[in-house]
């Protein structure tokens, strides 16, 4: 049987964000990675160094959102074992996985589709390093946060009432 | 009373709608959510969605609850919608008794 006083979600889930926080977060780091290597990819090629301010302004963006999601209990409720979590806890766990897995394929399975008819119709591909670098990042991103994201994202409003 | 009813969510089940009488049992003992959820192993927030309906118990955990108030299970949790505590008292109260308070 797990204990909750010993689970470590207690303490966190105590001080849990709302879903509004949670979702800008959510939307901060990935709308935040996306703009900020789009920004960097024409900065790079026009050489403005008020693009690269903008660039650093959207890291800033990303990490904060990061830092949220990686901070509060939603990342606790995503990556924790089960010793950790009660039985509801590891149900909405495992669902975050299987909507994660779900949507890093469909991601990954697009981004393939993309590439093969644009390397037939000469449209942009990721040709310098930096680029497959990006695209290599942002893949990375989604698989090391896609369940805390999937958690912050669905999970309703917290109770107040202990 | 709440009710849990079927929802393609990591809260909800298939098919059965569940009755439950959890917030009126930890009520009338005078208990907090964190203390009930101490009693039987889980997160606090999970007793507020089993109060509410949103999250239906396993079994085990169900007959943790029902240990820990020492009630059967039918007695905590139901298909039907369970009568108001009141109102089963009163019509289960013998004639002199429902007389003497009235």
């Amino acid at each position: 049987m797990n204990s909750a006083k010993t689970n470590p979600l207690d303490e966190v889930s105590r001080q849990p964000l709302s879903r509004l926080r949670r979702r800008a977060a959510v939307l901060a780091a990935y709308l935040g990675y996306l703009s900020m290597i789009s920004v960097w990819y024409v900065a790079s090629a026009r050489e403005s160094a008020g693009l690269f301010i903008l660039v650093s302004v959207l890291a800033v963006v990303m990490l904060a959102g990061l830092v949220l999601l990686f901070t509060s209990w939603v990342w606790y409720a995503a990556n924790s074992p089960d010793p950790s979590l009660d039985e509801r806890q590891q149900r909405v766990r495992d669902r975050a996985y299987l909507h994660s897995y779900q949507l890093f394929a469909g991601a990954v399975t697009l981004a393939g589709l993309y590439a093969g008819i644009a390397w037939d119709n000469g449209w942009w591909l990721p040709s310098t390093w930096n680029q497959v670098q990006a695209a290599m990042w942002g893949l990375l991103l989604l698989a090391m946060t896609l369940p805390a994201a999937v958690v912050a994202w669905t999970e309703p409003e917290p109770s107040d009432d202990l | 009373m709440s009710k849990q009813q079927s929802k393609d969510d990591p809260n909800g089940a298939t098919g059965l709608t569940i009755h439950n009488r959890l917030a009126v049992l930890r009520a009338e003992r005078g208990l907090s959510r964190q203390d009930l959820a101490d009693a039987v192993g889980v997160n606090y927030q999970t007793v507020g969605y089993l109060e509410r309906g949103e999250y239906r118990p396993s079994l085990e955990l169900a007959f943790r609850l029902g240990d820990y108030f020492g009630l059967p299970i039918e007695a905590i949790f139901s298909r039907e919608p369970f009568k108001p505590l009141s109102e089963t008292v009163y019509h289960n109260m013998p004639a002199s008794s429902e007389r003497s308070t009235s």
